[in-house]
């Protein structure tokens, strides 16, 4: 049986990149970076998500992807808009 | 199907090398471009998982519109190569995170091998989503599913969307007298 | 499990539906609201803005109660959210600690020139929206979507002040520190809902009980990871140690009116987030989970206790508190009896009574700068204001356990609970540990009434203390405050502060009396004649632990 029939397959990915970004977010200290790494994280559990509502046949796992997605669209938002005004006032102490 | 592995194999050493990336390069350029890549691979994860709907999100907003973005802020936060804060961590910390990931991912990957789906979970989860597809296609498939059993979850996300938008006014909109 | 049977294709809610979620409609219509007025409001004066939304949580709150009266509770959504009496306690302690917030945050809010006034109240509202969908939550993606709500909000109201970089840190930490934790919830719900086929908590429950779970094979694998996974989550969210470390640094850098209904309202909704996950859904498995909640229940009382003692600023000794008062609410969880569950739902509400006033008095006291919460501040507060000193004793002998106070109310019962549920060892740290916490709370009353403010405190601020450690806050909240832009701004910033700021320890404003004066005739009447709130508590629990 080819390993890609697998759900394991699929979750062994997931756990790897899932660490990865873990280990990003410990060792990094650019907020950026840190966040890229978080968003590493969702996405591998998306991928888990979407394993899983292939084998289980189940719609479930495909809406919560579509959640996390969302989420995570407004999570950049969020993040973004707090790293620019703390660049900001940063570099308006510099300035001054 | 041998065609199948190589597909899978090619596609999980692009998806964990470019990970590696977002985490060791030292210009957050670079590590947006690996993260870029990353949900590029996961999008072709997405499709030999045959839900063409997802992958099609996947790559237009997430790897698209939503990355679009990050690549504009870091380039922007980033000026000659250089991050906005010190030096990244010193080198006791790198082991110690690197210790723990490996804990980490050690300790899930043998989880995931001696475990499996139990054969009453595919019958409690099973809800037609093949016999969905088969029927209205995939993207209705989705959308039948997202506009009627799990419509709630889906109208409170615009919530998350107000608030996302009210963030990005107060903090980085300014007065000209600040 | 009623949702079985219907097809998620073609499942379509109906009125009763929406009428289950009535609370939440009122506060989202209240946030939308508060969104359109700030419009029309005039700059500097919409501190109006806050009674919008007060009349909107008390429409809430009676939407509340007539859910609670009416006793049909049930799934609404496809078994998404639910109305039982554990999601309407919940929500009541919610609306009460955002109502307490909006309350203090008018007089508050100009103080410290937050610009952004009208989006502040409607992020704080659609905070409390976020909470009260995740305490009502049946389903693992409303769980996570009430918690992302709630989050993100939060993030925001913390970095709000964007002339103080302390609080722009704040948001910056608790936003990276909190995603991750988010992370780490998020993979364990998708092992849970790999190993057992489904999302709604019901579900969840069912495939457990019916099939026999070993931790090493078959699905028992995944489900203890996903406990784990989730168990980091969750503690992360309730800032139990060894996950405390984002607290402090958020608690002080976050407004104090934010901090004060954030420390209540994110407790409430993680720790029924939890129950409903652990005391409902897995409660089969709970020989799993049962060491590893011990674990950190034991050592989230003995290390909050231990390093709010050593605190000599009030705000962060608070924030301290709250990581030991974590550890009492995480013994109810891992005693899990029904008893124990009512005890964590008084605890939460008396919790909620006295930790807003607590903050309420440091909120009051503080100045334009941020400064002025120490202990040596409260030194002659008994002379200064007796009412406040008079309040803020009342908070410290409630959070210390005094007997005819709230505190010792919910003490009492977590502990009895404990002690009825074969842990009595859980019990007796406790005491032990809440009497470390008699030492740091009664220090308070002690600076308040028997102490000498050791200098003038309002020379040393207008001298050193703003145009030093923050030059932007100073400078523009002399650009921004009202009494400034009243005057013509010829002086320079140095000058400025030092006319404006030995005025700005200003009388406490009346709405955060109010407020005060809620959260005290609350912190006694729970204290004194408790049982109304206990049979509520006891009708909860029921509903979900059985």
């Amino acid at each position: 049986m080819p390993i890609s029939d697998h759900v394991t397959a699929y979750l062994i990915v997931s756990a790897l990149l899932f660490t990865i970004g873990a280990m990003g977010v410990l060792v990094r200290r650019n907020p950026l970076v840190m966040f890229m790494s978080i968003e590493l994280m969702l996405n591998a559990v998306n991928l888990s998500f979407m394993a899983f509502a292939h084998f289980l046949n189940s719609v479930d796992g495909w809406m919560f992807v579509f959640l996390v997605l969302t989420v995570a669209a407004a999570e950049v938002v969020v993040g973004l808009a707090i790293i620019v005004s703390i660049f900001r006032s940063r570099h308006e102490i510099d300035v001054d | 199907m041998v065609a199948g592995d190589i597909a899978f194999l090619v596609l999980a050493t692009v998806a964990v090398a470019s990970a590696f990336g977002v985490v060791t390069f030292r210009n957050p350029i670079y590590s947006m471009l690996s993260l870029i890549l990353n949900l590029l691979s996961l999008a072709f994860f997405f499709l030999t998982l045959e839900s063409i709907f997802v992958a099609t999100i996947q790559v237009l907003i997430y790897a698209g519109a939503v990355m679009v973005l990050f690549l504009f802020v870091v380039t922007m936060l980033t000026p000659k190569g250089g991050g906005i804060s010190g030096p990244d961590r010193l080198r006791w910390q790198w082991t110690a995170g690197i210790g723990l990931a490996i804990i980490l991912a050690g300790g899930l990957i043998i989880s995931l091998l001696n475990g499996s789906i139990a054969d009453g979970a595919k019958v409690a989860g099973m809800n037609g989503l093949s016999a969905a597809v088969a029927r209205y296609g995939n993207a209705q498939a989705f959308g039948e599913a997202l506009f009627h059993g799990f419509s709630f979850p889906f109208e409170v996300t615009g919530v998350l969307l107000v608030i996302a938008v009210l963030g990005a006014v107060v903090l980085s909109r300014r007065f000209a007298h600040e | 499990m009623i949702f079985a049977d219907i097809s998620p294709f073609t499942y379509t809610p109906g009125a009763t539906d929406w009428l289950r979620i009535l609370p939440e409609l009122i506060l989202l219509g209240t946030g939308l609201l508060t969104l359109m007025a700030d419009l029309v409001a005039a700059p500097g004066r919409k501190g109006w803005l806050a009674l919008v939304g007060l009349a909107g949580v008390i429409g809430a709150l009676v939407a509340t109660v007539m859910l609670w009266a009416g006793g049909t509770y049930g799934d609404a959504f496809y078994g998404m959210v639910n109305d039982d009496r554990v999601a309407l306690f919940a929500s009541v302690v919610i609306l009460f600690a955002v109502g307490v917030g909006l309350l203090f945050s008018p007089g508050y809010v100009e103080r410290q020139g937050i610009v952004h006034a009208g989006e502040y109240y409607t992020l704080m509202i659609l905070a409390a929206l976020g909470m009260m969908l995740m305490s009502s939550a049946s389903n693992l993606m409303m769980l996570f979507v009430g918690l992302e709500i709630l989050s993100l909000a939060l993030y925001i109201l913390s970095a709000i002040v964007t002339t103080r970089r302390r609080s722009q840190e704040a948001g910056m930490k608790y936003f990276i520190l909190s995603s991750f934790a988010s992370a780490f919830l998020l993979y364990g719900m998708a092992l849970t809902y790999g190993a057992t086929g489904k999302t709604s908590l019901a579900g969840i429950r069912a495939f457990v009980t019916t099939h026999a779970f070993t931790m090493g094979s078959g699905f028992g694998p995944l489900l203890v990871v996903a406990l784990g996974l989730m168990a980091v989550g969750f503690c992360f969210k309730v800032s139990a140690i060894p996950f405390q470390a984002w607290t402090p640094d958020v608690y002080v850098g976050a407004p104090t009116s934010v901090t004060a209904f954030m420390s209540v309202g994110t407790k409430v909704a993680a720790f029924v987030g939890l129950a409903r996950v652990f005391l409902f859904a897995l409660s089969p498995l709970r020989p799993t989970w049962e060491p590893v909640l011990w674990v950190v229940a034991v050592l989230t009382m003995i290390g909050g206790n231990l390093l709010a003692a050593t605190q000599r600023d009030v705000k962060r000794m608070l924030a301290y508190s709250s990581v030991a008062n974590a550890g009492y609410m995480m013994v109810a969880v891992a005693t899990h009896t029904q008893a124990s569950f009512q005890g964590l739902l008084i605890y939460l509400a008396t919790y909620a009574a006295m930790n807003l006033g607590a903050f309420g008095v440091v909120l009051a006291l503080e100045r334009r700068d941020g400064q002025g919460t120490t202990l040596d501040d409260f030194a002659g507060l008994g002379r200064r204001n007796p009412a406040l000193a008079a309040l803020m004793a009342l908070f410290m002998f409630a959070l210390a356990g005094t007997p005819a106070t709230a505190g010792f109310i919910g003490k009492w019962y977590v502990f009895y609970a404990a002690m009825r549920g074969a842990h009595v060892e859980l019990a007796i740290i406790g005491l032990l540990a809440s009497l470390v916490g008699v030492y740091y709370y009664l220090r308070v009353v002690w600076a308040i009434y028997f102490t000498e403010p050791a200098t003038a405190p309002l020379l040393v601020t207008a001298d050193e203390s703003a145009p030093v450690h923050e030059p932007i806050a100073s400078a523009s909240a002399t650009a921004t405050g009202g009494v400034a832009l009243a005057e013509p701004a010829t002086a320079t910033g140095i000058a400025m502060a030092t006319r404006v700021l030995p005025a700005e320890r200003a009388p406490v404003h009346l709405a955060t009396w109010l407020g005060l004066a809620l959260a005290g005739v609350l912190t006694l009447v729970l204290g004194i004649v408790p049982m109304l709130m206990v049979d509520w508590a006891l009708a909860a629990a029921q509903t979900l632990v059985k």
